[in-house]
């Protein structure tokens, strides 16, 4: 399953969304550019996932 | 209200609601709907039909977060067809939806209503206006054993069309009674100098500088203007109308509901029965047409008890429409320009969901601290 490789704090993660096919977290701004960096190779149920700043 | 409903609703009569935005309509209709659910029935037994897509997202959210046993999906324009219909299969006890799609699924069979006991007509004075009629006409035919029927809205309607068959109803209003509830917003003018709406706009977005704003436009050709020309200044901001992709509406509101984007341009599409708690302004770019749309573009401010205020921005051809109760104070606007805040949080997108098995806990997993236990995350205030 999944490792915990964000390193946020409770307080920096807001509100999860999880659509049909699609997911959305808000990040704290201070940490998403870190956050993306650590787990933008994370796979997640087995399968490589796209993770971006959601424009 | 939540009161009086749930005993409106326990007796056997049909229920009219009209009650002031931001009062808890959903709940005061959802609460009394359990008792009514029964586990060894088969098929949807409660029908709740509304007048927009992110509307029947936002009550099967909330009916979600009540925790029940009992099996509640959506069906809406712009959704895929097949996730519903599998949904469908499995019949759920609960289903809201517009009334477009519901009848869509109606005509290939995938949705059967022949055990639906109670229907509820939510925004009720929206979806029995012109456009919807003849599919609620339709659906409620197919409704062959209807017991119950509650009607909600903040405005009510004063012709209610008879193929909506209410009988014996029991008529509760709460707009009069409890005007002083909605003493928490203020209404204010603000007068444009000139024919720069869009810079007096800016001034005013930067005066306030409220945690969340709803500016309403009576055009999607508006909101595309100033969107397009906020995007230039990079002013930072959401937009929706009803002319979008469903995954951009539902993508927008998702930013504006968890804070990413503190500015909503958009048409009356989100009038009406949007619950964000955090939008303590709304903006009239374009005046209301009507009391009743001006009612509820107010109503997404100043929700439950927290405070807000409503701007009618004026320029030299508009007038003070007549309904605007009392005497709204003048907003004055500063020369020049106060920079806006950029927003604490930002959205990440992950292009995985349902369908791939992902759940929230995935994601927490994912994004918090490896030494955190998942119990120590708040969940209470997710929806799924």
């Amino acid at each position: 399953m999944l490792l915990q490789k964000g390193q946020l704090q409770k307080d920096e993660l807001g509100k999860i969304d999880v659509l049909d096919k699609s997911a959305y977290a808000a990040v704290k701004s201070s940490k998403i550019n870190q956050t993306l960096q650590l787990i933008k190779a994370e796979k997640i149920k087995n399968k490589k996932v796209k993770i971006e700043i959601a424009s | 209200m939540q009161k009086a409903t749930l005993d409106a609703v326990a007796k056997p009569n049909d229920v009219v609601l009209v009650s002031p935005t931001g009062s808890g309509k959903t709940l005061a209709f959802l609460l009394p709907v359990l008792s009514l659910l029964r586990s060894d029935v088969q098929g949807v037994q409660v029908l709740i039909l509304v007048p927009s897509r992110e509307l029947a997202i936002q009550i099967e959210q909330v009916f979600k977060q009540m925790g029940t046993a009992f099996k509640i999906n959506s069906c809406y324009g712009g959704h895929s067809v097949r996730i519903e219909e599998n949904n469908l299969q499995q019949a759920p006890a609960v289903l809201v939806g517009t009334p477009g799609r519901v009848t869509h699924h109606i005509g290939t069979e995938a949705l059967k209503l022949e055990n639906t006991h109670t229907l509820i007509l939510d925004e009720f004075d929206k979806s029995l206006e012109f456009g919807f009629k003849d599919d609620m006409e339709y659906i409620i035919q197919q409704c062959t054993s209807l017991q119950k029927r509650v009607l909600t809205s903040a405005t009510a309607l004063n012709d209610i069309p008879r193929f909506v068959g209410l009988k014996n109803s029991i008529s509760l209003n709460f707009t009069t009674k409890h005007q002083e509830l909605k003493s928490s917003l203020v209404l204010k003018t603000v007068t444009v100098d000139g024919d720069d709406k869009l810079e007096a706009l800016l001034l005013l977005l930067g005066k306030i500088n409220a945690k969340q704003v709803i500016v309403f436009c009576n055009h999607r050709e508006a909101v595309n203007r100033i969107s397009e020309q906020l995007s230039l200044l990079k002013v930072a901001h959401g937009f929706y109308h009803g002319g979008l992709e469903q995954i951009d509406r539902e993508k927008t509101l998702i930013k504006f509901r968890n804070g990413s984007a503190t500015i909503l341009v958009t048409t009356d599409l989100a009038a009406r029965g949007l619950d964000i708690p955090e939008v303590d302004a709304v903006v009239h770019y374009q005046l209301p047409a009507t009391e009743d749309v001006m009612i509820h573009r107010n109503g997404r401010t100043a929700r439950m008890s927290a405070h807000g205020t409503a701007y009618f921005l004026l320029d030299k051809e508009d007038m003070m429409p007549e309904f605007v109760p009392g005497t709204p104070q003048a907003e004055t606007l500063p020369k020049k320009m106060q920079p806006l805040k950029a927003s604490e949080w930002q959205t990440l997108y992950i292009s995985a969901g349902k369908k791939d098995k992902v759940n929230k806990m995935d994601i927490v997993g994912m994004l918090l601290q490896k030494n955190m236990e998942y119990a120590s995350y708040p969940l209470a205030g997710l929806t799924c």
